[in-house]
């Protein structure tokens, strides 16, 4: 009777709690209510003080699965398995789903529609046929009816000339059996990383203090003096960033690095540079690129100038680059200054 | 690109790689697949790490439970094609003062086979001093659960293998 009571104490208390207090992995609090209730409960002292004598003896007949010798595993075997790194700059971030697909099908798209309409072209006469016909079966096994009908049909296409059919040597593919050939795949300029985004937006004077609604620079945009330029950013993990300029002359100009001559460490993962603010543009007539230049490491700009003196019209220069420390990224816009019409008309591209 | 992404990983190959196969070894009582699961782990983690660099504290939960995922899915295999426990290491020679030993250690296994999934993972992760959150991640349950199914396991260990012992006579129970 009073080992039922017993048992029944036992299973109304936490025993999970008490397993939990052995380990110390209860918080402050609970320890301090289950010791409370340890000195109240006789049962659960009682288990408490079992469950520790056997723990050791627990663990020791676990660890006895233990192999006694373990093999040594080669790294350089398991590093052999695995596939090399890719390029300079992978991706941290994974492009979401519609933005991956979308690229797909930028890249597919021209294949896609040429294997639709070839689908259609195959489709269309099989399911004509099919339709046609009474059981699946009859079509492999007896010829149909429509089958037998044809060649009475050809016969009379024979009397057409037939050398057009075939395709000899030098003569042109007839238009039908051209092969599509897709357009190149667009990149979009600039852009080498998927990690980070570097964004350029422009307003037009109008008039003293007054602007345009900025709008996002496109390559070949022209720009006038004293148009407001800002830059945005984003990126998935620190960075340090410097934006410099060159021009047709294949002059390097600094746009924003930090007073100490070096990239600026960006302390959020996005915003706009400079920092709430936006600058003008200078009078300098002629074509210019903007780049931003990104890098996990502090470089100089000194470095820079070095790497892009020159590459004004080259992407191959940009490998100079490789000197910066840290794997650099880049993103580089193209664009026309002129000066403004001496009318005070808003300009239009 | 993580730079000296060798030296890192082989630094974590060299930490891990042993207890790790023990691990295995514990639950699959086989050399060779302990091994073969020892090189999937690790290629899927340092695959993981190439896409997002894992704390330090992270490191062992995650290899400890992407190994128990790959493993238990042998041993369900094997359950469910009725395939008798593999024996472990009969291959190797057996001295006479370890035969106690060798018996001991069939029948600890003959125990853990008979014990829940999940209760026998939670004794051998808490042989490996795994705290509470960390088994609570490897085995994906609530913390507030952990002490529960430790305390349970505890329980049905120490029954069945008194039971078995004593079934047995010839061995008793060190309590």
């Amino acid at each position: 009777m009073s080992k039922a009571k017993q048992e029944s104490v036992s299973n109304a208390c936490d025993m999970g709690m008490l397993q939990a207090y052995m380990d110390n992995a209860l918080s402050p609090l609970e320890t301090k209510e289950l010791e409370a209730h340890l000195e109240s409960c006789e049962s659960c002292a009682q288990e408490l003080a079992e469950a520790q004598e056997s723990t050791p003896w627990l663990l020791q007949k676990v660890r006895s699965q233990q192999p006694e010798d373990i093999p040594v595993f080669s790294f350089e075997e398991l590093y052999q398995q695995l596939e090399p790194q890719e390029g300079p700059a992978p991706s941290t971030q994974k492009p979401s789903f519609m933005e991956s697909f979308s690229q797909w099908l930028g890249t597919w798209r021209w294949d896609f529609a040429t294997a639709f309409a070839l689908c259609l072209l195959l489709i269309l006469p099989v399911t004509q046929q099919m339709f046609t016909q009474d059981t699946p079966l009859e079509h492999f096994n007896t010829p149909s009816p429509r089958r037998k009908a044809t060649p009475q049909k050809r016969k009379i296409d024979k009397r057409q000339p037939t050398k057009h059919k075939l395709n000899k040597p030098g003569q042109a593919t007839p238009k039908k059996l051209r092969r599509h050939v897709p357009p190149r795949k667009r990149k979009v300029p600039g852009v080498i990383a998927k990690g980070w985004s570097a964004h350029m937006h422009f307003g037009h004077r109008i008039g003293p203090g007054h602007y345009e609604k900025t709008q996002e620079v496109q390559d070949g945009q022209v720009l006038y003096p004293e148009d407001v330029v800002q830059f945005s950013y984003k990126t998935t993990q620190p960075k340090t960033l410097m934006i410099v300029g060159i021009n047709a002359q294949g002059e390097v100009f600094p746009l924003i690095l930090s007073s100490q001559k070096t990239s600026v460490t960006l302390k959020t993962l996005f915003g706009t540079l400079p920092k709430g603010r936006s600058f003008f543009m200078d009078d300098y007539v002629g074509q210019e690129r903007y780049f931003v230049i990104t890098s996990s490491k502090t470089f100089t700009w000194q470095a820079v100038q070095k790497a892009l003196k020159g590459s004004w019209q080259t992407h191959k220069d940009l490998k100079k680059l490789k000197e910066l420390p840290g794997p650099w990224e880049i993103r580089t816009w193209w664009l026309t200054k002129r000066k403004r019409s001496t009318t005070k008309k808003v300009p239009q591209e | 690109m993580i730079p000296n992404e060798k030296k890192i990983f082989e630094q974590d190959y060299q930490k891990y790689q042993r207890e790790l196969y023990c691990f295995l070894y514990e639950i699959l009582y086989s050399r060779e697949e302990a091994s073969e699961l020892l090189q999937e782990t690790f290629l899927t983690f340092f695959r993981e790490q190439r896409k997002e660099i894992m704390p330090q504290e992270k490191k062992r939960p995650w290899l400890y439970k992407v190994a128990k995922n790959k493993a238990l899915n042998i041993l369900r295999k094997r359950k469910s094609q009725d395939k008798p426990l593999p024996k472990g290491e009969d291959n190797i020679p057996t001295p006479e003062q370890k035969l106690y030993e060798q018996q001991e250690v069939a029948l600890v296994r003959e125990v853990m086979g008979e014990l829940r999934e999940r209760e026998a993972l939670v004794l051998r992760l808490y042989s490996h001093d795994f705290n509470y959150d960390e088994m609570a991640d490897i085995m994906q349950v609530e913390k507030s659960s952990i002490g529960k199914i430790l305390w349970r396991a505890k329980k049905a260990f120490k029954k069945r293998y008194q039971e078995r012992a004593q079934a047995e006579a010839s061995l008793q129970p060190c309590l």
